[in-house]
């Protein structure tokens, strides 16, 4: 019970306690769903494009900058870049 | 305008007078080398491409305070821009004028003016893209790139202007970059 | 003296080197002021003492360049009136040559040939400065001999140092046209040893 009331409280927590993208993260398979998944962790997105058939992304979070890239057959993150 | 005949006197034989002094000789150089690796050879997304760049700017910026403290050849005033004069110039050439200019001609002028602004605002939309506020903004992406396209046509102009003057006046413009040295031929009026 | 054509290579050298320096100190100023503002912007204060380092690191090199820079003008300039004095030296000649070109009836082609000849350039050097081939050089020369009526580039300058001992040459101001023909004398009617 106490366990499922953490997980709620969570899931309800600010930006602060988010899911962070890594590069095991499952983002989705097309623009829209790697943004939307992003977005939800709290990303702004400021850029999609595809680029070398994968999907591109530039974000934002609390200052801190980064590009994924996401394999759009898989969903999965081929590349991460976390510029800080 | 046509160079009267006058009486020999020494000083009309053909000389070296010396032009670019061993700063801005290296300046340019060096600047035609970072746009040449940035351009062709490294990696946009890459850390080296953005040291470059800043490299480049401050190439420019050097020869900007140059110009301000330099030697007469080297400074503003010695080819200030002036797109009138620029025309002007272009006029003349095709009326026959074979006046040498000891710095940079009206024309050349202008061409080194383009190539320093686009140079920076390169550089400044590059350095914004590694801003929080401007990181991923489609304008600054964009305008960096397009920018820089100009720059290389630019770039080609330059060449090519270069190459033609060099045949219209008789003075080689590569060499005088190289060592220095403007080599006017004889009967020539130097300004 | 001798009457060379450029201040001397070791100005050159040295102007180069400063050159070099001034871009070198530039670029280690562009490095330490990029890490400050990298610092700057994660951090968002500069009390740290590295960056204060950095900082003063910065200033010095940028300090420096501006300095070079002057020095750098300075050579330059010096560079530039060895040059004009030079040719300065070189006005009252101006004249006198003139004469004697006239007298030897030379083209305009030989004066440019003969100018340099008497700057202590040689065929080769001549034909690089002049755009030709070496070989046009040497007629040339050989017609500006034969011409003044000398063995050789040896005695075609004398015929001028000979000018320059001779005596007038004190009055140096002021030597225009009036004034050369009348402290100049043909080079017909003059005295030549040596021929």
């Amino acid at each position: 019970m106490r366990k499922l009331a953490l997980i709620a409280l969570m899931a309800f927590a600010s930006p602060a306690l988010a899911e962070d993208v890594t590069v095991d993260s499952i983002l989705g398979k097309t623009l829209e769903e790697v943004q939307a998944s992003l977005t939800a962790m709290g990303y702004e997105v400021r850029k999609a494009e595809m680029e070398d058939g994968k999907i591109e992304v530039y974000f934002v979070r609390d200052g801190e900058m980064g590009e994924v890239y996401v394999n759009p057959e898989t969903g999965a993150v081929t590349k991460l870049d976390l510029k800080g | 305008m046509f160079i009267v005949t006058r009486q020999y006197s020494g000083r009309e034989s053909a000389r070296e007078i010396a032009v670019w002094d061993p700063l801005v000789r290296l300046i340019h150089w060096s600047l035609a080398l970072t746009i040449l690796l940035n351009g062709a050879f490294l990696d946009a997304e890459s850390k080296s491409h953005e040291w470059v760049g800043y490299i480049a700017l401050a190439l420019v910026g050097l020869r900007l305070v140059w110009a301000l403290i330099g030697p007469k050849h080297a400074r503003f005033s010695a080819f200030p821009p002036n797109p009138v004069r620029a025309i002007n110039h272009i006029r003349s050439m095709f009326e026959g004028d074979r006046t040498i200019f000891i710095s940079h001609n009206p024309i050349g002028a202008m061409m080194v003016y383009n190539i320093w602004l686009s140079v920076i605002a390169i550089g400044v939309t590059g350095y914004m893209m590694t801003t929080i506020s401007f990181f991923g903004v489609e304008w600054v992406e964009e305008a960096h790139e397009v920018i820089f396209g100009w720059l290389i046509f630019s770039v080609m102009l330059h060449v090519a202007g270069v190459l033609f003057d060099t045949w219209r006046t008789g003075v080689n413009l590569v060499r005088a970059m190289v060592n220095g040295r403007k080599n006017i031929p004889e009967w020539h009026d130097v300004i | 003296m001798k009457l060379r054509l450029w201040p001397g290579k070791t100005k050159e050298r040295r102007a180069t080197i400063l050159a070099g320096l001034i871009l070198l100190q530039a670029l280690c100023a562009l490095f330490f002021i990029g890490d400050v503002i990298e610092d700057f912007r994660e951090n968002g204060h500069l009390d740290n003492p590295h960056l204060l380092l950095e900082t003063v690191a910065a200033a010095a090199l940028i300090a420096g360049v501006v300095f070079l820079m002057i020095e750098l003008r300075g050579l330059l300039s010096r560079m530039s009136d060895m040059q004009i004095g030079l040719e300065i030296a070189h006005g009252h000649l101006a004249e006198v040559i003139e004469s004697f070109f006239d007298e030897w009836n030379l083209t305009i082609a030989e004066r440019d040939v003969a100018i340099m000849i008497l700057k202590g350039l040689d065929n080769d050097t001549i034909a690089q400065v002049r755009n030709t081939a070496s070989g046009t050089v040497r007629a040339q020369a050989t017609n500006i001999y034969s011409k003044s009526a000398t063995d050789g580039r040896a005695q075609f300058i004398s015929v001028f140092v000979e000018e320059l001992m001779a005596g007038d040459i004190s009055s140096g101001n002021g030597a225009g046209p009036a004034s050369m023909s009348q402290s100049t004398k043909k080079p017909a009617e003059k005295d030549r040893p040596a021929l």
